[in-house]
């Protein structure tokens, strides 16, 4: 049977076409410079799709999934933080129970820590040792913080904290960590790894502001209670509180409390004169929820209902340099956006991102 | 007659060009003048075939314009104690979403979702009420005696989510006098074990199956971990198959000429691990999945013209997972009914009028204390009318009446014999048939209880999603001289789905909204050839899709973008096969591809191509006592080649299962 010759281009190009992936779109310009910033992009829980993006406040171009295209493989499932010490990144992947260690600002691989269960986030607490939290798994691996030899990347002691440790701060020469399973903060000697003591906060510390007065802001969540059917339930759930620290007596100065229990307050961020405070307050369902803004003088508490920023976020950032308020969405969904604010609140421009940005590590 | 063996041979090829059979098998039964209705013709024959006396009139005798394609018992046969969702992998292009070996597997028909395609068994559907999707891993194939997928939208005949398409699952009675039965052992690759049983038995007037089979898999094969310092060989773990079984008797009873009552049932169960993504911590997540299906059925002829269909349907779904800080439990008992009165309408049409309603009760975890309930019900009426020899028309409606809202769903079919082979070419050995085909549906999808009723972001609100498909196709079998024969079909479609629903954080948290709509377009070629010669069998066949699924149309609150792909639906898929038998010797190698695809609906990351062979080798030897015994050694993902089906899934390297079986009669 002679072969019909009107079949020879279609049979080309699906012989073509078998071999042909989309290119991956990741092009790392050698030259990063100041205008670098790390999009933390989070992932699907579960499909190891986490990744950090690149965002160049220059030309506001986005260079996607970074640290694949420099190193051929991905970050791994649920990348939680990312710190810089020693001009070295520290990458907290937190369902891989690992921390990346990468050369800045091209996020090569340079080691990986491991030996962790459910890592956190990450704190340089000296120019050799640096500080991970991490969540355990609730049976065998208790919470508590790993403290790591960063000449080797090894993990050399633990120091036991309460519930789920959360964002770790260094303020005075001691470390103060959220336990946001609990109510407490603990405090540790970072000389001698000794738990120095424990201060009770509101319910779920979860993040930090050191002002510019040197007072310590901590943020509580509250406590989110649920039904036998995983529904929030209201009726137990207990509202944010904004503490504020006494860094040097390590005791509480004042606590306040939020109006309502519906929204989490969580993300506490500063900006660059350090007298304004920045926060998300989510709802316990998606995670996401506007922003929120107070002075560190102010009398009172930002009524819930009358955010900053409206957008419900996922993550959120201010650049240090700018005080350009920097926001994460979170559908989940392969499409989420970085979108930048001006500290006015204002929306300046957005840009597409990886899976789920949840923080912004300026350069 | 040459149309005759022509028919003949055609029914023993292999699943894709079975489906040309049907219009073939017309010709060749079809008088000069006219075609004349089934039922008619079904009476005719009840003097001469007595065994045909109450034959049901399947639903895809209304399905003109339609591709189908069918796996028949000879060919599911050779995968006995495989699932459907491995049968489906390595005989079709279609797009299996694999988790991995036995794990959570879903099929994408024509680029649309796991839900979007009706499973239905004995005419009932079987999807879970309360996810909206059929785990094709849970269904063992040996539990049926036919498997037919029918692509594109066919709500009419077969109501909710038939909108990519249709799979349904027969169990037909064999009346043939007499016992047989055969038994099977598997043994494989990563802790694979399995078994198969399957005894039939009839006098005539009763007709009596039992299939069961077990299965079991460890699943720990190796696969290479990228990571720091380069890749590092690891073994997957927690994604073992516990155990699976599946019990199906069914019992059919001829009560004298004008009556037949059958009941079946359809028992399976499974324990599984759920493998966690390469890497990550292992949350020991285990599915335990149980499902109890019961059907009666009773048919009755009213006159030579005539017949009556009841069916009444129980089904009872379990399905349980845990992880270490999760525990979600689900159990759906589905009560159902189903009434359709078939009837000829002179000699060139008929018409089936039924009704059919649903009533479902679930208690799930995340439902809340109380228990939900919900009923459903649809009423439709098909026409078949042949105004020409040359050409068959359908005209098919469903009016279903759902809580939220009541879509109406039309088909219209036709049929043209573009060539027909004349009374001259019969007398020579080459005969070329023609078939035009083309049809027009409405298809909807009912919300799943998931989707209603989950705590927290269930949407009482939620609207069904509906579509709107066309599709075009040219049928063409040829008779190559005496020992050859070709049959070949194009089709090309394309539907819009409106409502298309996706679960997005939004003020009140996730929630399942209407977002979208959704475009589908393709083109799906498919050729099988087959020659024979003395003891020699041949078999070839060769199938591609394209598929192309984007979003067409979005609302405000869409987080994604008009124009993107849809995730897992690859543009370009292929299967080709080869069987060969001879004497007492089969041989069989098929490969399949996928081109890549996305994994997100933003179109940012995605999974390479992957070409993949597999292969069997078997021998039947004929032992003394009417006993064969069949040794049979198949092997999959020959090349070894390293790819993940799902994201973050290493998927098994080569792996071989060694079969034997003994048929009795």
């Amino acid at each position: 049977m002679r072969f019909p010759k009107s079949l020879t281009a279609p049979l080309l190009a699906l012989l073509a076409l078998s071999g042909c992936n989309p290119k991956n779109d990741a092009i790392v310009d050698p030259a990063f410079d100041a205008s670098s910033v790390y999009v933390i992009n989070e992932g699907n829980f579960n499909k190891a799709n986490g990744s950090i993006s690149l965002f160049k406040t220059s030309d506001k171009s986005v260079a996607a999934d970074v640290f694949r295209s420099t190193n051929g493989r991905g970050l791994g499932d649920v990348v939680q933080s990312m710190a810089v010490a020693n001009k070295l990144g520290y990458i907290v992947v937190n369902n891989s129970n690992k921390v990346e260690v990468v050369s800045l600002p091209d996020l090569k691989s340079t080691g990986v820590i491991t030996g962790l269960r459910s890592p956190r986030y990450f704190l340089p607490v000296s120019a050799t040792r640096g500080y991970v939290t991490q969540w355990g798994n609730f049976s065998s691996v208790r919470s508590g913080i790993k403290v790591i030899d960063l000449t080797t990347n090894t993990v050399i002691d633990s120091i036991a904290t309460d519930l789920q440790p959360e964002r770790l701060v260094l303020a005075g020469g001691r470390v103060f960590v959220a336990n946001s399973g609990s109510n407490t903060l603990t405090i540790i000697d970072p000389a001698t790894n000794h738990v120095a003591g424990t201060l009770a906060v509101g319910d779920a510390p979860n993040s930090f502001a050191l002002d510019k007065n040197g007072v310590l802001w901590v943020l509580c969540g509250g406590t989110v209670a649920y039904t036998a059917s995983y529904a929030i339930d209201y009726a137990a759930t207990t509202p944010g509180q904004l503490v504020s620290v006494n860094v040097a007596a390590a005791t509480v100065a004042a606590k306040r409390v939020f109006g309502t229990n519906r929204l989490q307050p969580n993300d506490l961020h500063l900006n660059a004169a350090g007298d304004q405070l920045f926060f998300r307050a989510t709802d316990a369902n998606t995670f996401t929820g506007p922003v929120y803004r107070l002075g560190i003088a102010d009398a009172s508490l930002p009524a819930l209902t009358a955010p900053f920023i409206r957008r419900a976020l996922y993550g959120l950032g201010l650049d240090p340099r700018t005080d350009v308020i920097y926001g994460g969405t979170g559908t989940f969904l392969g499409t989420d956006k970085l979108i930048r604010y001006q500290s006015s609140g204002a929306p300046l421009d957005s840009a597409t991102v990886g899976i789920g940005p949840n923080s912004f590590v300026f350069r | 007659m040459l149309f005759s063996f022509v028919s003949q041979a055609l029914r023993g090829w292999l699943p894709m060009l079975l489906l040309l059979a049907g219009p073939v098998r017309v010709l060749a039964q079809q008088p000069a003048t006219s075609t004349p209705p089934d039922s008619v013709r079904l009476t005719r024959q009840r003097h001469r075939l007595p065994e045909v006396q109450v034959r049901a009139i399947g639903p895809e005798q209304f399905a003109v314009g339609s591709q189908r394609l069918e796996l028949d018992s000879a060919v599911l046969a050779q995968y006995r104690g495989f699932s459907l969702a491995e049968v489906l992998q390595a005989r079709t292009p279609f797009t299996i979403k694999n988790y991995g070996p036995g794990q959570l597997a879903t099929i994408t028909l024509r680029g649309t979702a796991a839900e979007h395609t009706a499973v239905l068994w004995n005419g009932l559907n079987i999807q879970l009420p309360t996810l909206g999707q059929t785990d094709f891993a849970l269904l063992p194939v040996g539990a049926t005696t036919r498997v037919v997928i029918q692509p594109g939208p066919a709500a009419a005949l077969y109501g909710s989510g038939a909108i990519g398409g249709t799979v349904l699952l027969d169990t037909r009675p064999d009346y043939r006098p007499g016992l047989h039965g055969s038994a099977q052992a598997d043994a494989g690759s990563f802790g694979l074990r399995g078994s198969s049983f399957d005894a039939a038995g009839a006098t005539g007037a009763v007709a009596v199956h039992l299939a069961a089979s077990y299965r079991e898999s460890l699943n720990n094969y190796s696969y290479l971990s990228p990571e720091f310092g380069g890749p590092v060989r690891r073994t997957l773990t927690s994604a073992a198959l516990h155990h699976q079984w599946s019990v199906a008797p069914d019992l059919a009873w001829r009560l004298g000429a004008a009556d037949e009552l059958s009941a079946a049932a359809w028992l399976t169960e499974a324990d599984r691990d759920i493998q966690p993504a390469a890497g990550a911590n292992d949350r020991h997540a285990r599915e335990f999945d149980q499902s109890r299906r019961f059907m009666l059925s009773h048919r009755h002829i009213t006159s030579a013209q005539a017949q009556w269909t009841v069916r009444a349907a129980w089904f009872d779904d379990v399905l349980n997972y845990r992880d270490d800080s999760l525990r979600s439990n689900s159990r759906v008992q589905t009560t159902q009914a189903q009434a359709e009165y078939t009837a000829s309408l002179g000699a060139r049409a008929s018409l089936r009028l039924g009704a059919e309603a649903q009533h479902f009760r679930a208690a799930l975890t995340e439902y809340g204390a109380a228990p939900i309930t919900e009923n459903r019900a649809a009423a439709f009426a098909l026409l078949r009318y042949n105004p020409y020899p040359r050409l068959r028309l359908t005209a098919n409606l469903r009016q279903a009446a759902l809580p939220q809202a009541n879509p109406f769903t039309p088909t219209l079919g036709l049929e043209y014999d573009l060539l027909k082979p004349s009374v001259d070419s019969l007398i020579r050995s080459f005969a070329h048939s023609l078939i035009a085909k083309v049809s027009a549906a409405r298809s909807y999808r009912a919300p799943t209880l998931n989707e209603r009723y989950w705590q927290v972001g269930g949407n009482p609100n939620l609207r069904p999603e509906t579509g709107l498909g066309y599709e075009a196709g040219l049928l063409h079998c040829a008779a190559l001289g005496p020992l050859w024969e070709l049959a070949s079909e194009l089709t090309a479609y394309q539907q819009l789905v409106d409502d298309w629903v996706q679960w997005t954080p939004g003020a009140g948290g996730w929630s399942p909204r209407n977002l979208r709509q959704v475009l589908t377009r393709g083109l799906e070629a498919s050729s099988r050839i087959s020659w024979r010669r003395g003891p020699h069998r041949l078999n070839a066949r060769a199938a591609y899709a394209y598929t192309l699924a984007r979003t067409n149309r979005a609302t405000p609150a869409d987080p994604v973008p008009v124009g993107m792909p849809l995730p897992y639906v690859p543009a370009h898929t292929a299967a080709v096969g080869l069987d060969y038998g001879w004497r007492g010797w089969r041989a069989s190698a098929a490969g399949t591809f996928s081109s890549f695809r996305y994994t997100d609906a933003g179109a940012r990351s995605f999974l390479p191509s992957y070409w993949l062979l597999g292969g069997s080798l078997g021998y039947t030897l004929t032992l003394p006592g009417q006993v064969r015994a069949l040794l049979l050694l198949q092997g999959s993902n020959l090349l070894n080649q390293a790819y993940d089906s799902y994201e973050a899934r290493p998927a098994p390297p080569r792996a071989a299962v060694l079969s034997l079986r003994l048929d009795w009669r």
